[in-house]
């Protein structure tokens, strides 16, 4: 999956509209990403990537934080 | 199917509402959700499914359901909204405090409370118990654990009148006492065990117990449970599990609502045998012994004889000749099916949606009665576009699978069993006896007199309460209030005081339809009035009179407990057309209308005779008659 693909499956699992996601963005800025959107993320990312959710993962505090954890992981691409 | 495929019906569905086309996206998403897609689908899909839900028209059945849990069950929530868009229910969730089950159901003034549910899941696991690995007293244990349980069960009933659906435990993915759990007598898998085994037993008819032991060994314990996800928020099943834990509760909802499918359509080539019998003859397909795929086949029509042992209708639909569609079933020595195992055969170059509307038409049954099951992708797609009702299961390329796509979906699951399920097959054959008499009578009334036909009209008692709930809940065209209610409710209403409940049974020469009709009165404040509430029979027997035989059954008992007026309303639903005008034609007064309600008042004292002129009363002669304990002797 790419980058791209990734964040547009993270706009849709905000309920944001395609392309409109930040790197820099996190909890604070983004209506609605509560706790429970953080349980969604991590099931997101263990289901789509086969990846357990470790320290790295539940650390990431920004889409580039996660972006980054995945890159190194392989699961995305550019 | 490839694994991207949901997804990209998906998008496509979302284009197709982003221009206006809702229903034309929701026929995409089911198709994608018909395919089982992986957890990562349903969060994506979530906002969409809201969308969908509000412009699915007013053919989904509503229902208000409440999950309650010991555990995280947020995850659940865009999962069992998609798959219950799927299963054409319009659902209203409520999702209870985490952890607080027991405050949800005993305090009165919980939002449970405000809510008022139809249906409630109690969504419990193993470490709930915090199960020694060895329990001293086993016997002991298990009776406290299923009192408890049956406790909240009691309590949800008084306080809702609605179904429970209790989940049952599950078992510990790692045991330190290994093989021994199960062999020692307080073993805590065997104690587990035993607790489910008891659950199920003793549940009364208003609880059912989701097997979610079953769920763990088909899923298997490595994808279970995730520990990073549990530890860390408290989250079970895994999301790995949770789209099949979530079709197993959607299939209880079916069954609570009345939702299960009836008939199983099929194609013949390539599907009960692999090959084409008209180019390769009964000597090249396969089906039995001796290839992969022939065994697979046979294997897949054992499987539809024994759906047909419990009341599931069987059918075919293939564009074939005639001849040749019926070849292997009279001679193939593979074949486990014959052709009298089908209640329709169309075998033809029709077009397979405009068949399906045949065989639902002959068989007096609406297309959501039915699953069609055939090879070509394209000929599923057809009838999906054609008839968004009929479920249209996804299937593997090559046979070796077919079975267990068309387990998986669970869309004949079923909670009981009645007698009349067992009989429905041959019903149906019978039924097409009386066609043939119909057509040699030249006239109704001859068909009618010749049928000898005879009813009764019996109480609703513990004996026939799940047949009646079962009716209650999928009539959809004979019912004059399509008013649906789980067992609990219809005992409430059957056991009122001055009120009247009553069961119809018919049979003729040819045959024993069953239970085939419900009444229910409410009684009214002036006590010499009853309101209709329910009203409805089984399309198996329509257009025989049996609406005037339940008629008259009601008049003559209003006049046995002097009531003088009788109210009933019809109320329009896009199904129940056919019964628009029955009060005008039993003398009913009109009131008041509306556009989707009609409201009616009966003089009792004015009705002169009786109408049902063809059938003979029996009534005291019922088989559950003498047998069955009135509801009003047995404690709610």
């Amino acid at each position: 999956m790419t980058r791209i693909a990734f964040t547009s499956a993270l706009e849709d699992i905000l309920s944001v509209p395609h392309g409109s996601l930040q790197h820099t963005d996190t909890r604070d800025t983004v209506p609605g990403w509560s706790s429970i959107v953080d349980v969604q993320i991590l099931s997101y990312i263990s289901s789509e990537f086969g990846l357990d959710p470790d320290m790295a993962l539940l650390e990431a505090e920004s889409i580039g934080d996660l972006l980054q954890v995945l890159a190194e992981r392989r699961a995305i691409s550019d | 199917m490839h694994t991207d495929e949901p997804l990209q019906r998906l998008e496509d569905a979302r284009a197709l509402a982003e221009a206006g086309r809702p229903h034309d996206a929701i026929r995409q998403l089911r198709t994608a959700l018909e395919q089982h897609p992986r957890y990562a689908f349903f969060p994506r899909a979530q906002a969409l499914v809201s969308d969908l839900k509000r412009s699915a028209g007013d053919h989904l059945r509503e229902a208000r359901v409440a999950v309650l849990g010991t555990h995280t069950t947020a995850l659940l929530m865009p999962v069992l909204e998609a798959v219950c868009l799927r299963d054409r229910i319009r659902v209203e969730l409520y999702l209870g405090m985490y952890g607080a089950v027991d405050q949800e159901v005993l305090d009165p003034a919980s939002g449970l409370g405000t809510f008022s549910p139809q249906i409630v899941f109690l969504l419990t696991h193993w470490r709930d118990l915090q199960l020694p690995a060895v329990v001293d007293d086993p016997s002991a244990y298990v009776e406290r654990v299923v009192a408890d349980r049956r406790a909240l069960w009691d309590r949800l009933g008084e306080r809702f009148g609605c179904h429970v659906v209790q989940c049952g435990f599950d078992f510990p993915v790692e045991e330190s006492f290994g093989y021994l759990a199960g062999t020692l007598a307080g073993g805590r898998t065997r104690v587990l065990g035993l607790i489910n085994d008891a659950m199920q037993q003793t549940a009364p008819p208003h609880v059912s117990i989701l097997d979610a032991a079953s769920l763990q060994r088909q899923i298997g314990n490595e994808h279970w449970q995730n520990a990073t996800m549990w530890y860390g928020f408290r989250q079970h099943p895994s999301s790995e599990a949770l789209p099949a834990f979530v079709d197993l509760m959607s299939a209880h909802l079916r069954a609570v609502l009345g939702l299960t499918r009836k008939v199983l359509v099929t194609d013949l080539d390539n599907t009960l045998w692999k090959g084409v019998i008209g180019e390769d003859g009964l000597a090249g397909i396969e089906v039995g012994p001796g290839s992969p795929a022939g065994e697979a086949c046979q294997a897949l029509q054992s499987y539809m004889l024994d759906l047909k042992s419990r009341g599931v209708l069987l059918a075919v639909c293939s564009k074939n000749n005639p001849d040749d569609a019926r070849l292997p079933f009279e001679q193939h020595p593979g074949m486990r099916l014959r052709l009298d195992d089908f209640a329709a055969f169309r075998a033809n170059w029709d077009d397979k949606a405009a068949n399906l509307s045949a065989i639902a038409r002959e068989l007096s049954l609406g297309l959501d009665s039915v699953v069609f099951l055939d090879d070509n992708p394209m000929e599923r797609e057809w009838v999906r576009s054609q008839h968004p009702d009929v479920v249209v299961v996804e299937l593997d390329r090559a046979p070796l699978r077919y079975v267990a796509d068309l387990d998986r979906g669970r869309y004949f699951f079923s909670l009981s069993l009645s007698v009349e399920d067992r009989a429905r097959a041959e019903q149906y054959r019978t039924e097409a006896a009386r066609k043939q008499l119909h057509a040699s009578a030249g006239s109704l009334e001859t068909f009618l007199a010749e049928l000898q036909m005879e009813a009764s009209a019996a109480p609703v008692t513990s004996a026939n309460l799940a047949r009646v709930t079962q009716l209650i809940n999928k009539t959809n065209q004979f019912n004059l209030t399509t008013r649906r209610y789980t067992e609990r409710q219809v005992a409430e209403l059957a056991s009122a005081p001055n009120g009247w409940a009553c069961a119809f049974h018919l049979c003729d020469r040819m045959g024993d339809y069953g239970l085939i009709g419900v009444m229910l009165c409410r009684p009214h404040s002036d006590q010499a009035r009853w309101e209709i509430d329910t009203w409805l029979m089984s399309c198996r027997c329509l257009g025989r009179q049996v609406e005037r035989f339940m008629f008259d059954r009601l008049v003559e008992a209003a006049r046995m407990q002097g009531i003088h007026t009788i109210t009933g309303v019809y109320r329009a639903t896009p199904k129940n057309g056919m019964v628009a005008r029955l009060f005008d034609e039993l003398g009913f007064r009109l009131t008041s209308e509306t556009d989707d309600a009609r409201e009616y008042e009966l003089d009792v004292p004015a009705i002169a005779a009786p109408l049902a002129s063809h059938i003979r009363d029996v009534s005291g002669r019922a088989p559950d008659d003498g047998l069955a304990i009135r509801l009003q002797e047995l404690p709610l």
